[in-house]
């Protein structure tokens, strides 16, 4: 039996039929009676800024940015590092844990360029945590916080941290004045100062994009293919709705029309839109293709559970155009994050409805085909691959008020490995039981970037 | 030996650096050579595409460039071994900054960025009113090798013809000397701890755009360091400047 879930799980458009989301029976119980959760979070060597060192070889740890649990530890969010250095004594075990204070909504991170620094925001406060990974890349050390993100540039939850030359690019997901989804992606230095604001088009201001249906002026990811000077942006949803209750969320059917469903295609050198696309069903993660001849980037739409490619014709146009589905066909299962193989050979794709990772043969992008899946855990929502695609870690949880309840609300990081066909376990790490928290997005780390 | 293995080492780094400039080792050697007509750039020249760089450059002036940090200013060497401050070298040019070392064979740093501001200085001939305010500068961070003497004979492969605007290629006294500009710039360079065949230092490649406020404008790094780029964003700040000094 299959249910469907109409309009107030499908995303606002301009003068078009919705179409409804099929969602099965036991995730429409997980989403409406225990508050699941399914926006996924970046995080693998694979997807970083093409601006930065990347770990080509062997990671030796993995950077956990970890939500605080009350009544866990201290309580905190903080950045836990694991030891994946196979053979270390201490092999797939925590090393270090370094508390920021306070729950902020733990979320996102990325390295600077010169991979020195790892920035860390909370969602809720639009805190920026600083941290210094190269002095002593097992035990990352807090050097600066930035608390006046907020007010310095009307935005609140800074979603992203991409590496630029000297300087970062954080995307955001809300604005500080309605607590809505518009929003602007907004750049600092390297040290902490903030440059610019570039606001997301929208349909009262386009800022000279085509508009292909509706500019909701939503945004999530953003991420450069510097041999095209294109930057290609993704939607989410606003603070309102990131921060509250998600069996709360799911009532409100004026609330569930307000998530994403565009893609912006930018001018990265001008910083300028050049044409809005229309991806229905809230998409999240952007990944680039590496190959020197591949111009074409996918994401996932969390709420459509669809694979869609962004891509250049043959007649140097870009298109969107949806090339598969995740999931039992006519089933949405919430995929949320994804990533992409260097060799852009295989998507991995995290579904948070039922917990599998989906891994897809993408050699041909305008066709994927499904060649595996693995349950990874009753809730799974990050992915980080190696450079090399043999090592794979997942991480559990959301937002700490859309992870799943009671006994399916595992908090775990899990190592697999990846012989090309299929998934093996090789460790885990129980947050819950060392009272850590929820984890989140993953970095790598090595003392190997530094000398 | 001591002053033949840094100038081999230079000698083989122009081969090289020649090699990926396009230039004949031969022809560069001689100033006074006539201007083949190949090394006169073409009008179509920002236009061209390469597969690395495969678009068109925004127009000059339809985009901002925030302000990045002040360009900080220190005691560097010329080719002349007498001390100079780097401000004075400035005036009221745009400037195109790169730091290097002359021993790097990586072919994605210090080559890169000696190639891509050879190619600006090509393309400055296309914009002679550009060329007269815009000064590049090659600036080594490796002072115990990288005299006057050795940055004279880099500059002399580099240069090619000459043509087009300013090009300086400079070093300092000592490394104490140029460490508060490295700092101020936030050109980290780190001694590798093994040994490597692209030289014994690790370093991000940066090149700087500086204006004629002495504040940086951007921050190129390998993957932005596209010569069309820097001579769009060049144009982008003298064009701001004068509009700011009709005021």
């Amino acid at each position: 039996m299959k249910v469907i879930v109409r309009s107030r799980f499908a995303p606002r458009g301009r003068g078009q039929r919705l179409a409804p989301v099929r969602v099965a029976p036991k995730v429409l119980a997980g989403l409406a009676l225990l508050g699941l959760g399914w926006f996924g979070a970046r995080a693998d060597e694979t997807c970083m800024s093409p601006y930065m060192p990347k770990i080509t070889g062997q990671e030796e740890f993995v950077y956990v940015w970890t939500l605080g649990v009350e009544g866990w530890g201290d309580e905190s969010d903080k950045v836990v590092t694991l030891d994946v250095r196979p053979g270390s004594p201490t092999y797939g075990q925590v090393i270090h844990s370094a508390s920021v204070g306070g729950r902020h909504e733990a979320h996102h991170g990325g390295f600077t360029d010169d991979r020195r620094q790892l920035w860390v925001s909370g969602l809720d406060t639009s805190h920026i945590f600083i941290f210094d990974v190269a002095t002593d890349p097992a035990r990352p050390r807090l050097v600066k916080t930035i608390k006046n993100f907020a007010q310095k540039t009307g935005l609140v939850g800074p979603h992203g941290f991409y590496a630029l030359p000297g300087r970062m690019l954080v995307p955001c997901l809300s604005n500080r004045k309605d607590r809505g989804g518009a929003t602007a992606l907004v750049e600092y230095s390297n040290d902490g100062r903030h440059l610019a604001t570039h606001w997301m088009p929208t349909d009262r201001d386009p800022r000279g994009a085509e508009i292909e249906s509706v500019a909701d002026g939503y945004g999530y990811d953003a991420r450069v293919l510097p041999r095209k000077n294109v930057m290609l942006s993704s939607s989410f949803t606003g603070w309102a709705n990131y921060m509250r209750e998600f069996g709360d969320l799911v009532q409100d059917a004026e609330a569930m029309k307000q998530f994403g469903q565009t893609m912006v295609l930018w001018d990265f050198h001008a910083r300028q839109p050049r044409k809005v696309f229309h991806v229905p069903g809230a998409p999240l993660e952007v990944r680039w293709a590496w190959g020197p001849r591949n111009n074409f980037a996918f994401t996932a739409t969390a709420l459509t559970s669809k694979l869609w490619l962004v891509f250049e014709d043959r007649d140097g146009q870009w298109r969107a155009r949806e090339v598969g589905h995740v999931g039992p066909e006519g089933q949405g299962v919430l995929p949320v994050d994804i990533s992409l193989s260097a060799d852009d050979r295989t998507l991995f794709v995290d579904a948070f409805g039922d917990g599998k990772c989906y891994v897809f043969d993408v050699s041909h992008p305008h066709h994927p085909r499904l060649v595996h899946e693995k349950v990874i855990g009753r809730q799974v929502n990050m992915v980080s691959q190696s450079w090399d695609g043999k090592r794979l870690y997942f991480t559990s949880s959301l937002l700490a008020k859309w992870d799943k309840k009671g006994e399916d609300n595992e908090q775990y990081l899990k190592g697999y490995s990846w012989d090309g066909r299929e998934l093996s376990p090789q460790f885990a790490v129980d947050f819950a039981a060392a009272r850590l928290g929820r984890p989140h997005i993953m970095r790598f780390g090595s003392a190997s970037l530094y000398n | 030996m001591i002053t033949v293995f840094p100038f081999a080492r230079v000698l083989l780094a122009s081969l090289i650096l020649r090699a990926s400039l396009g230039l004949a080792a031969a022809q560069a050697d001689r100033p006074d050579a006539a201007v083949p007509e190949e090394a006169i750039v073409k009008p179509d020249l920002m236009k061209r595409r390469t597969a690395e760089y495969d678009y068109d450059p925004p127009a000059a002036g339809s985009y901002q460039l925030p302000v990045l940090q002040p360009a900080v200013d220190g005691t560097v060497l010329g080719t002349d071994f007498k001390p100079v401050r780097l401000h004075d070298l400035m005036r009221d040019r745009v400037v195109v900054l790169s730091f290097i070392y002359t021993r790097c064979t990586d072919p994605k740093a210090c080559m890169r960025a000696t190639g891509a501001l050879s190619e600006l200085q090509r393309m400055s001939r296309q914009f002679p009113d550009v060329a007269q305010r815009l000064l590049l500068v090659t600036l080594s961070f490796d002072p115990a090798h990288d005299t006057p003497g050795v940055m004279a004979r880099y500059g002399r492969v580099s240069l090619g013809y000459g043509v087009g605007c300013e090009w300086l290629f400079l070093t300092a006294r000592t490394r104490e000397d140029l460490a508060p500009l490295l700092e101020a710039y936030g050109q980290r360079v780190d001694a590798r701890q093994k040994p490597s065949a692209f030289g014994p230092y690790y370093h991000p490649l940066r090149v700087y755009l500086i204006d004629p406020a002495r504040q940086i404008r951007n921050i190129y790094s390998y993957g932005l360091l596209d010569p069309r780029l820097v001579m769009t964003d060049v144009q982008t700040v003298l064009l701001e400047t004068d509009a700011s000094r009709r005021r």
